[in-house]
């Protein structure tokens, strides 16, 4: 199998992906692998970005772990999310929300599917 | 008997401030700070701390006298973003005021005490402590001294907490 038929998707079940605090994130994960994974894991995480700068400082949330699954596979989860940090678009550094599809490898987790997401009062970046 | 005494009233802590590696800007700064002991110093209270977005809150301030006497006093209430930097050598923190109120300004008529009101914009940010990068509100105390002197001018970080984390 070709390395780009590896694929994976995160669909939220909320189109609009705005969030207030403590909300429930509910929504689907699937992926295709060309072998059976030790793991598959399913990460709600913020991520602490400064403007100008690719790095990213990640701060996990919470994280779902699927044991043994097949090479292709779907579940679905939920999250809740908790009540702070907002989502933030500062001068200076931005506060974004994502649930991640992961699958570890030897070098590291690596990173199948993303999708952003928006947590605040107002639904909207602070 | 234990009484209520009403809401908690907190004192609060200076922020502490960054010091480059640099011998010489840390002989100056070192001078600077030594210069500035000399100067009113500055206590500052505020009632139901932590505070919530959306609360409004009262500030009372105290100062002990110095050997130096203050022209005016300025005292706001500040929201930033700090990002720790490093260019190799220095470490510095960049800092953007994204919210400022003013609580009191004015001539410094010389009075040890004070106290004056503010409010909490709903809207804002709250407090927020990540790697590298974070939320900050404070009562930011500036005053400029009768004589050439460095000026007064000390952060008292204040816990601003989300609406729903009561």
């Amino acid at each position: 199998m070709a390395r780009d038929e590896v694929v994976g998707t995160i669909e939220l079940i909320r189109p609009d992906r705005r969030y207030l605090p403590g909300d429930l994130v509910e929504g689907s994960a699937s992926w295709s692998l060309e072998k059976r994974p030790s793991r598959i894991l399913i990460r709600l995480a913020y991520r602490i970005t400064r403007i100008g700068e690719r790095r990213v400082r990640p701060g996990a949330v919470a994280e779902l772990a699927f044991v043994n699954p097949m090479a292709r596979g779907e579940c679905d989860f939920r999250f809740r999310l908790p009540y702070e940090p907002y989502s933030f678009d500062g001068e200076l550094f931005s506060i974004g929300w994502a649930v991640d599809l992961r699958v570890p490898t030897w070098r590291g987790d690596r990173r199948l599917a993303a999708t952003s997401l928006t947590m605040s009062p107002t639904g909207d970046p602070r | 008997m234990r009484q209520d005494a009403g809401p908690p009233k907190v004192r609060l802590g200076s922020r502490g401030a960054l010091y480059s590696s640099s011998v010489a800007v840390w002989i100056a700064r070192s001078t600077r700070w030594l210069l500035r002991l000399l100067n009113p110093h500055a206590h500052v209270w505020v009632d139901n701390h932590p505070l919530h977005l959306g609360d409004s809150f009262v500030v009372e301030w105290s100062f002990r006298r110095g050997l130096t006497s203050l022209r005016d006093l300025r005292i706001t209430f500040e929201g930033a973003e700090l990002c720790a930097d490093s260019d190799g050598e220095d470490t510095f923190t960049d800092v953007y005021v994204f919210s400022m109120t003013v609580i009191h300004e004015g001539p410094f008529d010389g009075a040890v005490r004070g106290s004056g009101q503010g409010t909490v914009p709903r809207s804002a940010m709250p407090s927020f402590g990540g790697s590298g990068a974070r939320i900050e509100w404070a009562i930011h105390v500036t005053g400029t001294p009768r004589i050439p002197w460095p000026r007064v001018d000390d952060y008292f970080v204040v816990k601003v907490l989300p609406d729903g984390a009561r």
